[in-house]
């Protein structure tokens, strides 16, 4: 129910309790009013009556025609007050009545009375005395009707007060219980409404004061169906609408921001082409230039003019097919324009039937690569000749020497009894130099094959290796007093075959230089530092002076005279291209006369040696 | 006649090689019955029964061919190959007899189906050990097929 509506309600009840007090107090007056008027008719009849009674005194003292036609006169006006009286009150009327009844006996004793006075006149004096009785008693029943009508008179006017004290007594009574009501059915309406209004606005209060803080998804809520209700309804529409648009305002502005941001980021990439140091060209499909930017303008200053003929735009149709055809919608292709090579990237921008060339100047690289190609086919060319010289080397340089020892020993063989003894010496010394470059030509031979060869790295157990490579060695030399030692062989990752090439000729080294020891002492081991695992031989041999340690490796580098120790000096030199390919190092400590130590590294991992 | 039995055939260009193998072979008595042939077609012509081998009946065959690699015209590879290749010789025993010991000699050489690849040792002593061994093996020892 609308707050209206229980103002409505309130101002109808104090309306309607308004009319009652009205009504009451207009029923009041009239019975007042009645009353009153009942009270004056009283007071007239008294002062009727007694007029009459003076009257009736005056006509006794001096009867005549005045006082008769007086008395009738008042008596006519009382007449009329009476019968022109209308009561309302049972009571009064039992009481206007008697006066009534009162008033025509009085008429009719007055009536005897001048009868008797008429008759006295004509009659003898016997007959008035009784008229005089006669008289008598009839102003005595006149006086006595007009006391009692009196009497009726002052008990009328006393009716009319009470009745006058009975209704102002009522409508006092009447008037206070309808006010009592109106009031507390009006307070509690006001108290209600007024509760609920305050609470309602309460929430509205805090309600928009939320929404005013900004939080535009608030919402009211009120469920009350009155004004505030839809007060509060209409502000949860308004801060919806306000919502939705303060939203698309947030999208607008998003929005912008980001066509902004795409500008600038448009703007950054334009710096791309404009700032390329290579040139890039855009056409149509027919080849007009559409696009040039800075470095094309520069390095393709003539293309505008020269259209399909420049050598940019060279083989234009095949180009544009490839292009359209080919399904990759991009191609590569080289190009030379003014002296320069140009590496060219085309791609077909669907959208806009244009082609774009990208050009890259590969003039230096292109020389470079050209160059390259070049000593690569000489590198082929001298490695070919280095395999042709090989083979040459271990055929045919072997065969006269086979020749030069086989005819020297026959010559022994066959003539030696026809020989001097220099004469064979000599021939002997011819057959050992063919044996020993023979020697030199297979060393030669296996050192220049290690370049050559392929590795296999594994896992390689280096006891083991160590174990096995000195018996086969012991095998070949039973008659030597050789003591090994093996101490802790860490395990090796290395090309398994070269690494046995390595052990085989370091221990080989160390039995040949500890020859005229005995026991001759080899120690054989490893040790791990931390950062790489250091593998060492050491004899009790010969030793070598510290000085020529430098010369220890290299081919055919010897440091005794072939009739101290035989040997071509390539095993040291094998030992180091062999770890120089495993990434490793090696190298040697001694002294003269007091024993070797060479070590060596494996990092494990092949390295190209040039 | 026994000389004509020809047991071994070498094919070698390098006459001092052909004397040496000659005279290593004298150790077992087998010298004169070898048959010396100089280059590759030579040694074709001769197998095959051709040039001015035309009239050799083909079907008396060596028990030992001794073949050099490195011979004029035609290499040691290829007669090896046209041994092999054809259903009369595929089945007779190849010595390869070369200084050369290249690897992809010896990988060549076998994967033709050689029966044997020796490297001549510089030495003379070894050298004549060596061929008088083969020569005891294959012509002595050996049993052919046919």
């Amino acid at each position: 129910m609308s707050i209206r509506t229980k103002l409505l309600i309130n101002v109808l009840l104090l309306l309607c309790s308004l009319a009652i007090t009205g009504l009451v107090l207009n029923i009041v007056r009239d019975k007042v009013t009645d009353s009153v008027a009942t009270g004056a008719l009283a007071d007239q009849i008294v002062i009727g009556v007694s007029d009459m009674n003076t009257i009736t005194y005056d006509y006794l003292m001096k009867p005549g025609g005045r006082a008769r036609q007086q008395w009738e006169m008042k008596h006519a006006s009382l007449d009329d007050l009476i019968r022109g009286a209308r009561f309302t009150g049972e009571k009064e009327g039992i009481i206007l009545t008697r006066i009534m009844k009162g008033h025509e006996d009085m008429a009719l004793f007055f009536k005897q009375l001048i009868e008797n006075d008429e008759k006295k006149k004509h009659s003898a004096a016997s007959m008035r005395a009784l008229l005089d009785e006669n008289n008598e008693r009839s102003v005595t029943q006149l006086m006595a009707r007009s006391q009692i009508m009196a009497g009726d008179a002052y008990s009328l006017s006393r009716e009319s007060d009470a009745s006058i004290q009975k209704a102002l007594t009522w409508s006092v009574w009447f008037i206070t219980i309808t006010l009592v009501i109106v009031i507390v059915i009006s307070g509690s309406i006001s108290y209600f409404l007024s509760g609920n209004i305050t609470a309602s606005i309460k929430t509205l209060k805090s309600g928009t004061e939320i929404i005013a803080r900004g939080d535009l998804g608030h919402r009211i809520g009120l469920s009350s169906r009155d004004e505030i209700g839809e007060l509060a309804e209409a502000f949860d529409r308004m801060s919806e609408q306000l919502q939705a648009t303060t939203a698309s305002r947030n999208d607008l502005a998003r929005e912008i921001l980001e066509r902004k941001r795409a500008e600038t980021e448009t703007e950054r990439l334009a710096t791309f082409p404009r700032l390329n140091p290579n040139p890039i060209v855009e056409t149509d499909l027919a080849g007009n230039i559409q696009y040039l930017n800075p470095a094309a303008e520069r390095l393709l200053p003539d293309i505008r003019e020269r259209g399909l003929t420049h050598p940019w735009l060279a083989d234009w149709e095949a180009l544009v097919r490839a292009c359209c055809e080919g399904g990759t919608e991009r191609g590569v292709r080289e190009v030379t324009v003014h002296g320069r090579w140009y590496l060219q990237t085309i791609h077909l921008v669907k959208e806009g039937e244009r082609i774009r060339i990208y050009g890259l100047d590969f003039t230096e690289r292109r020389a470079a690569e050209t160059e390259l190609k070049e000593r690569t086919i000489q590198l082929e060319a001298a490695n070919k000749e280095l395999e042709g010289f090989s083979y040459s080397v271990s055929h045919d340089l072997r065969a006269p020497l086979r020749a030069i020892d086989g005819f020297s020993t026959r010559l022994i063989r066959d003539f030696g009894d026809k020989l001097e003894e220099d004469g064979v010496r000599k021939l002997h010394a011819i057959s050992r130099n063919a044996q020993q470059m023979g020697q030199l030509i297979d060393d030669l031979l296996s050192f220049s094959r290690l370049s050559r060869k392929e590795m296999h790295m594994s896992r390689i157990n280096m006891e083991a290796l160590a174990r096995d490579v000195w018996s086969e060695i012991k095998e070949s030399i039973p008659n030597r007093e050789l003591d090994l030692r093996i101490v802790d062989m860490i395990p090796a990752s290395g090309d398994a075959s070269l690494i046995r090439q390595v052990v085989v000729n370091l221990l080989s080294n160390a039995v040949k230089f500890t020859r005229d020891r005995k026991p001759a002492v080899i120690e054989i081991g490893s040790r791990n530092d931390g950062t790489e695992i250091t593998y060492y031989v050491k004899d009790n041999g010969v030793g070598f002076d510290m000085r020529y340690s430098d010369k220890l490796f290299g081919v055919f580098e010897r440091l005794h005279r072939p009739d101290e120790f035989e040997g071509t000096g390539v095993g040291l030199a094998i030992v180091q291209r062999i770890i120089h390919r495993h990434g490793g190092r090696v190298w040697a400590e001694g002294k003269v006369n007091g024993g070797a130590t060479f070590y060596f590294t494996i990092a494990g991992k092949e390295r190209k040696i040039a | 006649m026994l000389d004509d039995i020809i047991e071994v055939l070498l094919i070698e260009d390098n006459p001092d090689d052909v004397e040496l193998t000659l005279d290593a072979l004298k150790v077992h008595k087998l010298a004169n019955r070898v048959k010396v042939l100089r280059d590759g077609e030579e040694a074709l012509d001769y197998i095959f029964c051709m040039g001015q081998f035309a009239g050799r009946d083909i079907c008396v065959c060596p028990k030992v061919i001794l073949l050099d690699l490195k011979l004029p015209k035609v290499d040691g590879i290829e007669v090896l190959r046209r041994i092999r290749s054809d259903e009369r010789t595929k089945t007779l025993p190849v010595v390869v007899l070369t200084s050369s010991n290249e690897q992809k000699d010896r990988i060549d050489s076998y994967e033709l189906g050689v029966n044997s690849y020796i490297v001549k040792p510089v030495e003379f002593d070894n050298f004549a050990q060596a061929v008088a061994d083969i020569g005891f093996y294959w012509v002595l020892l050996n049993k052919l097929p046919f």
